[in-house]
């Protein structure tokens, strides 16, 4: 019979588990998980998810406009549209800069610098007047992405020499 | 209805997810699978309540975090020494009877805990203990003298 409390301070070994073959065989279905588990972060990896910006112009008369806007979004993320103007002749030009309110829609507190000059149900009026010779004027609109899927709208420039409209679109995950 | 979608995409998320683990992460939790479920509530619960607004960087984080999963257990599989250092080996508590002291002080349990483990497999005495082993989920398995002869 063994003394009750009996102590030993060296650790045998536990019977030790069987050799077995240790080469993978996954399932195919697995594998297939897998590869589609794996899938998202590789594609955030490889900033798919990402935030990006595409800068478009166009131009009317002697008067340019160029917009940069965020071509994809997440969700609730903040998102800037930057509309600029450039006067290059030699003579004031009268203009009129509008924003499609329909792009805007979902966006969650949209902020204007300078703020719009005219609201109306179809657009925000952005500027209007004369833009003198060779004078520049931009215009930012900051908003928080507030609706998934595709957001279509275009910046409308008139200045005298025919309305130039530039379109743009802002893909939100959700 | 957002509330209701984001349910439903996380919930259908998670189940294909744990599918595609298999049913090694529910039967034993090694460190990487217990760190795997203490994470995976903190990574979705956001998104479920709508604190962490987007969906897609949830999804993202949870798919990275099982991924890593995943690649430990096929390394733990492939690889015995890995095995052991990620999942730590297991560690005998008694053997034929006798409290194996170092062991459990490194592991910082008591003679009562072996004990109490003991009667819970129908042994009143340590004596009858041929081998107490802490497993590496946790667990003292008890194999009893009678068991296992010699």
């Amino acid at each position: 019979m063994r003394e009750d409390t009996a102590t030993v301070n060296q650790a045998p070994e536990p019977p030790a588990a069987p050799a077995m073959s240790r080469a993978l065989r996954l399932r195919p279905g697995q594998l297939a998980g897998v590869a589609l588990l794996a899938l998202l972060p590789a594609l955030a990896l490889f900033g798919v998810f990402d935030a990006r910006t595409r800068t478009d112009s166009a131009a009317s008369g002697p008067v340019t406009l160029q917009v940069s806007f965020p071509t994809q979004l997440r969700y609730r993320m903040p998102g800037r549209i930057e509309a600029s103007l450039h006067n290059a002749g030699t003579l004031p030009a009268p203009v009129t800069l509008d924003l499609e309110r329909a792009y805007l829609r979902t966006a969650a507190v949209p902020t204007f610098t300078p703020g719009p000059e005219e609201v109306s149900p179809e657009a925000y009026r952005l500027a209007s007047g004369s833009l003198a010779a060779g004078e520049q004027r931009s215009f930012l609109i900051d908003f928080e992405a507030g609706g998934y899927g595709r957001h279509a709208g275009a910046v409308l420039l008139d200045s005298g020499a025919g309305p130039v409209r530039l379109g743009f679109s802002t893909w939100v995950y959700p | 209805m957002d509330t209701v979608l984001r349910v439903v995409v996380i919930y259908m998320f998670l189940v294909a997810a744990l599918r595609v683990l298999g049913k090694r992460e529910f039967q034993q939790l090694s460190p990487a699978e217990l760190i795997m479920l203490l994470i995976t509530s903190e990574l979705v619960s956001p998104a479920l309540t709508g604190n962490e607004p987007s969906l897609v960087n949830s999804l993202v984080a949870v798919a990275t975090l099982f991924i890593l999963v995943f690649l430990s257990s096929l390394l733990t599989f492939g690889n015995r020494r890995a095995g052991k250092l990620l999942g730590g080996s297991p560690v005998v508590l008694v053997h034929r009877g006798r409290l194996l002291e170092r062991n459990l002080a490194a592991e910082r349990i008591t003679a009562e805990d072996v004990l109490s483990e003991a009667r819970k497999a129908g042994l009143a005495e340590l004596e009858r203990v041929r081998w107490a082993i802490l497993e590496t989920d946790g667990a003292i398995a008890i194999i009893p003298e009678e068991q296992t002869g010699s």
